[in-house]
């Protein structure tokens, strides 16, 4: 963080809900997916349509985004590159420079590909693997995946592109996470990205009995504590530890008297720092959350969703009303937490995100009160 | 401050690097590395030393922009303020001196 410390400048109790446009934008190119994932986020599969946004309305959308002074963008699926025109539409966001992160399974990848990737060098593309072997890996993808996600970034490196491994992390893998680290290092990846499973698309229906226990998050919070100052120098480790476990033991302090530009960039930032463009057009807070939308760029510009759309507006509002939390010394940077998790897990958007233990508490005390 | 260590504070002129953008917000701005990916904030203060950063402002100038901004402040102070700045952004590669 940056700053000159201000002086005579009170910005007082001005709570800002969002940026004058969104950081980075999301681009849901199709919903199709060679894999059918347990624990995906949407509703990837192979029964999905082939069918997104067409190369020249992808190309229009490029066109806003810089206008808008928007710096990243980040193509996801389904699979992007089952998309035969994927490297056209990678090509495109370069040439406008606006950095590019690929979420990929690697399963498409060819030397084709490869070539074209390494000149026109997006800023990183992002390779799943949940497990440490075939096995683990490819009982939760799909057989012979885990393959070609390795292939992909050994190829990926034969150019030089700057890639990363993302990892979910959920019950069936969590033995393999170190080693899957390990492989990471093995193949020289640049970043190391694990965050836990959500409460979104397909993972819904195992959420509960797949995602984390308190104890996993522990371990995992000591082992990467533990290894980040000696990894710093080879690695990017990009690790979500879950939030509600370190606020409930103390292991995040936070930091005092943030402004309100600063809290911005620690809360959810769905809807207030970027946004979602789903494969028919729909504009959505991130992805996942389905389903608010709050337009579509077929019949309105972005901008103007982004500023006007009631749902972005309730979105950025949510933390106003929020009781359990109004007490709570994590409020600057949680702010009622994920406004993804809260909407999926309780059907409602008001209201303190249901996994945080201390908003839990709170409310089991008011209750007992009144 | 790396390169101004030998110079005069005031005579060298900060200039954001090419690969480095930033967009103004509300209540400051963000800034973009687009050679490493990286993003930084800073507040209205900081936003209105970066619009000057263009390698003809010296860092003197910059301290009476900030003395006129803030005239019941100690020079001290705003001097010892802006050369913080500067050197953060120095530290994460956002800028080279002139002059």
């Amino acid at each position: 963080m940056i700053s000159v410390k201000e002086k005579e400048e009170d910005i007082g109790t001005r709570i800002l809900t969002h940026l004058a446009a969104p950081m980075e934008v999301g681009f849901e190119l199709l919903p199709y997916c060679n894999l059918r994932c347990f624990h995906c986020f949407s509703n990837s599969s192979p029964d999905q349509p082939y069918t997104g946004l067409s190369l020249r309305k992808i190309e229009a959308l490029y066109d806003e985004l810089v206008e808008l002074q928007v710096f990243k963008i980040y193509l996801g699926g389904g699979e992007p590159f089952a998309r035969r025109d994927i490297l056209e539409i990678i090509k495109l966001a370069a040439d406008r420079s606006l950095a590019v992160t690929i979420s990929t399974n690697g399963s498409f990848l060819t030397e084709r590909h490869i070539d074209v990737l390494g000149r026109i060098r997006p800023a990183v593309i992002q390779v799943s693997l949940d497990g440490a072997c075939a096995e683990t890996h490819d009982g939760m993808r799909g057989a012979g995946s885990f393959n070609k996600a390795t292939g992909a970034l050994k190829l990926l490196r034969t150019v030089g592109i700057s890639t990363a491994i993302g990892t979910v992390g959920c019950q069936t893998n969590f033995p393999e996470i170190p080693d899957i680290l390990q492989i990471a290092l093995d193949l020289g990846v640049s970043c190391f990205h694990l965050m836990g499973l959500q409460p979104a698309g397909r993972a819904s229906s195992s959420y509960e009995s797949q995602r984390l226990t308190e104890n996993q998050w522990l371990f995992l919070h000591d082992f990467f504590n533990l290894r980040g100052s000696v990894l710093r120098e080879v690695i990017d480790l990009q690790v979500e530890i879950d939030k509600f476990v370190l606020f409930k033991h103390r292991l995040f302090t936070p930091q005092a008297h943030l402004d309100s530009f600063s809290k911005l960039w620690c809360i959810c930032p769905c809807g207030r720092r970027l946004c979602t463009i789903a494969a028919n057009g729909d504009v959505l807070p991130c992805e996942l959350m389905r389903d608010v939308i709050a337009g579509n760029v077929h019949s309105r510009p972005l901008s103007k969703i982004w500023k006007r759309s009631v749902a972005f507006e309730s979105i950025r509002k949510r933390s106003l009303g929020i009781a359990a939390c109004s007490d709570c010394r994590f409020w600057d940077v949680c702010q009622g937490g994920c406004a993804a998790a809260t909407l999926n897990l309780t059907g409602a958007l008001t209201g303190a995100d249901p996994r945080c233990e201390l908003a839990n508490k709170e409310i089991s005390r008011a209750s007992s009160q009144s | 401050m790396r390169t101004g260590q030998q110079r005069n504070f005031s005579s060298l002129k900060p200039e954001l690097r090419p690969e480095v953008r930033y967009r103004s917000e509300r209540d400051g701005a963000i800034v973009f590395d687009t050679a490493r990916y990286a993003i930084y904030t800073t507040n209205r203060t900081g936003l209105m030393i970066l619009k000057r950063m263009n390698g003809k402002a010296s860092c003197g100038e910059l301290m009476e922009l900030l003395s006129r901004r803030f005239n019941s402040a100690s020079r001290c102070i705003l001097k010892r303020d802006l050369h913080s700045f500067l050197e953060d952004l120095e530290n994460a590669d956002l800028l080279d001196f002139k002059g």
